[in-house]
């Protein structure tokens, strides 16, 4: 049977009503389909038939038949199969192309690796994949002994060397420039590109991005282990309010076993906050019903937002080798975009704590108790793909932001406001 | 609230072509649901913005036409088995609201009034145009379930929540108990509210949550769980640090357990928690099996119908499960379980 986005079609009788048949078998003079036995009836009132061919380029092409004969050929419990003959050479050339392709589809389904497979219909660098392993064999990471460039956050930095290298003057003259225009954020602790930055944006006297952003992000949009400890969130609150900058706090979707805990937390956070805090802080929540809950505590008194995790699109390092002109993939809450690394998908089960504890990455479970692995683990990707995993998710990292003035401003010209660096 | 102990779990198929209706049912699917994507939707937006879950092409994933959700009708109506059907993308954008409105008008004319739907905001959009017309079970693709968020759904109008593959039994004891408490609170006189709960059991884990996966699932590329990784330290840590051999293995593939073969439950097993999914109130076991062969779901369905069985007869969880196991898993298990705190004897 011809799946139906492959190959379908619409009958056409007197008096205007159509309805959509399914393909079931074709070749290139005949193809079959069926309907229910209550529309037997209506054959003879056919006067047209469109047909779908879904083409290479994943658009459809529409045929109207000309010269057909439909043969009713067999009557079963719940419907009527019918054959129709065709003899029409644009049919016939849809027809052999798509079961062409259909069939070549199975054979490397079933033959090509998933590399293979998406270096057949895609750009996809499927060697590239093959190099990683290649490196497998060989690394094995410690902390003695070993450049800093087999570790996780050297892959960052090489590819942050690398934006050093690409960066024009002009291009950051421009970058500056355009930076300079909206709000800096900073995740807290993903400091990575500070010297970066602090190069791009000319900050004087040592200090780096940190210093000079005006929005300090706390906690962790995917994982609620991640969330700051109460002390912690207080005092840096207080130094935030103190220099005049913003702390945002990001809560994780929150797990049933974990729901009063949180909400506990966000009470206590609701009570504590002194109300000059309130000027100070946002909160950015990922899932409704806490989203709710913050807006009943905090929502009269500062800034609650829906997180990127209720913020859904399509995003995958990947695209770029599917789409000829592929969109440019960030995460953006409202005004604000979050740079260079945007969150692709996330284990509600912590992947990383099952591969370091089991040894299997699907050996997933509950963990309420974390053991902050994320501090020391990750997971790396082929090179090629700019991607990691870090605490239980995904991310993509696109440096272009970084060192192509054309690009950020396409980004930036979205309506937005603030830039937060996450990496 | 039930009596969990009288509560007969149904099993819910999922069906990627009509001709394997009357089969499963026969084998004894309690419900089955599947997807309808017209025509003019796959033109319009194709995979990039699609309809449901199953973002692909090359397969028989779909109903497809219209005559086959008629056919379809007229098979529900002789064997009395429910079909539901799926909207589950994970957010759709305003300008679709009107296409699905079409394609839900389209599925009741012909008498499917149950859709599964993961974007909240299209459940109040489809509430508010078609009343208490439509009875909706929200998707496990919604995201993370806490009482909170059944609380949400309940007030406006779901029928029944399918847990998160990630979800607990403990938290799903949790969030079933508490809704069952709260009952009423906020919903408005047409809303019964939600009487019915949905778990996973066999097939198609993965590590990662479906409401967060944002990443490509089309016909040219692995889904991106299954890409080659490796396991690797940020500088300034050891082994030390975590008091863990993390890397004990050296090479790490992705997905041990996703080749689908002759275990029962080899790409996911939930069989060992179903006198716990029954005691925590969950009434509705989901075998995930669009994309699968016939064969492989006809078998899955027999043994869910077996496991149940066993179930029915079986004095305590212990017995249950060494029934059970003796059944099916004489050489052992896939060990791939969907709830690792369900602690076997």
């Amino acid at each position: 049977m011809i799946p139906y986005a492959l190959a379908g079609g619409k009958l056409h009788m007197d008096g205007g009503e159509s309805i959509e048949i399914r393909m079931l078998e074709m070749a290139g003079d005949w193809f079959s389909f069926r309907l229910p036995c209550e529309m037997d009836y209506k054959m003879q009132h056919v006067v047209g038939i469109t047909l779908h061919f879904l083409r290479k380029d994943k658009q459809y092409e529409s045929l109207n038949l000309q010269k057909y004969v439909i043969a009713k050929s067999d009557r079963q419990q719940f419907f009527t199969m019918y054959r129709m003959d065709i003899a029409d050479p644009e049919y016939r050339a849809l027809a052999d192309d798509l079961g062409r392709r259909y069939l070549q589809y199975i054979e490397n389904k079933l033959t090509l690796t998933d590399a293979a497979l998406a270096a057949y219909y895609t750009t996809y660098p499927a060697e590239d994949d093959d190099l990683f392993e290649e490196q497998n064999e060989r690394i094995e990471p410690s902390a003695s002994g070993v450049s800093k460039s087999q570790f996780l956050d050297g892959q960052l930095e090489r590819w942050i060397a690398e934006c050093e290298n690409r960066l024009t003057e002009g291009n950051r003259l421009r970058i500056k420039e355009l930076l300079s225009g909206i709000s800096i954020g900073i995740e807290a602790g993903n400091t990575r590109m500070s010297g970066y930055l602090g190069a791009l944006l000319d900050i004087e006297d040592g200090r780096g991005v940190e210093d000079i952003a005006e929005y300090i992000y706390v906690g962790n949009s995917f994982c609620i282990n991640l969330l700051p400890q109460k002390e912690e969130l207080l005092q840096g609150l207080q130094r935030a309010c103190e220099s005049g900058k913003h702390v945002v706090l990001q809560v994780a979707p929150v797990p049933e076993s974990r729901y009063e805990e949180a909400a506990a937390y966000l009470k206590w956070l609701a009570e504590s906050l002194e109300s000059t805090h309130f000027d100070c802080f946002e909160i950015n929540v990922n899932d409704l019903a806490t989203y709710e809950m913050c807006r009943e505590l905090f929502g009269n008194k500062c800034r609650v937002d829906k997180g990127i995790l209720l913020h859904k699109r399509k995003k995958d390092v990947r695209t770029e080798y599917l789409e000829q002109n592929p969109k440019v993939q960030y995460d953006r809450i409202g005004n604000t975009l979050y740079l260079p690394a945007y969150q692709m998908n996330t284990a509600t089960y912590c992947t990383l704590r099952a591969a370091v504890c089991e040894h299997d990455r699907g050996h997933i479970s509950r963990v309420d108790h974390c053991e902050r692995y994320c501090d020391c683990y990750g997971f790396e990707y082929p090179e090629h793909l700019r991607m990691q995993g870090r605490y239980n998710s995904l991310f993509g990292i696109d440096l272009r932001v970084l060192w192509d003035a054309d690009y950020l401003e396409q980004l930036i010209a979205a309506g937005i406001e603030r830039v937060v660096f996450n990496l | 609230m039930k009596n969990t102990t009288d509560l007969t779990l149904k099993i819910v198929v999922g069906l990627g072509c009509v001709d394997d209706y009357p089969s499963y049912v026969e084998a004894g699917a309690d419900e089955v649901f599947c997807g309808y994507i017209p025509h003019d939707w796959a033109e319009r937006y194709d995979m990039r913005k699609p309809l449901n879950r199953r973002e692909v092409n090359y397969y028989n994933v779909q109903l497809g036409a219209e005559s086959e959700l008629m056919i379809l009708r007229d098979m529900k109506k002789f064997f009395k088995i429910p079909a539901i059907i799926t909207i589950n993308s994970l957010s759709f954008e305003r300008i679709q609201y009107e296409p699905v409105r079409q394609v839900v008008e389209k599925c009741l004319n012909y008498g499917f009034d149950r859709f599964i739907v993961a974007d909240i905001e299209l459940i109040k959009y489809l509430r508010d145009e078609f009343g208490n017309r439509i009875r909706i079970h929200v998707s496990g693709e919604y995201g993370e379930m806490n009482r909170g968020q059944a609380a949400l759904l309940d007030a406006i109008g779901t029928e029944r929540i399918i847990f998160p593959r990630q979800t607990s039994l403990l938290e799903m004891q949790s969030v079933i108990a508490h809704s069952n408490r709260t009952a009423s609170v906020g919903r408005d006189s047409h809303n019964s509210g939600i009487s019915e709960w949905e778990a996973f059991v066999l097939n198609e884990k993965c590590h990662f949550t479906g409401a967060y996966c944002n990443s490509l699932h089309c016909d040219e590329m692995c889904h991106i769980c299954k890409l080659p990784y490796r396991l690797t330290r940020l500088s300034g840590t050891t082994d030390a640090t975590t008091g863990k051999n993390a890397f004990e293995e050296k090479r790490m593939k992705p997905s041990e357990h996703e080749t689908c073969g002759g275990i029962i439950g080899e790409t996911g097993c939930g069989l060992c928690a179903l006198w716990r999914l029954r005691e925590a109130g969950v009434g509705y076991l989901k075998l995930v099996s669009r994309g699968n062969g016939s064969e492989d779901t006809l078998r899955d369905i027999r043994a869910l119908v077996r496991a149940r069985e066993i179930l029915q007869e079986s004095g305590s969880e212990s017995e249950y499960i060494q029934r059970m196991k003796a059944d099916f898993f004489a050489n052992g298990c896939s060990g791939n379980c969907y709830y690792y705190d369900c602690v076997t004897p």
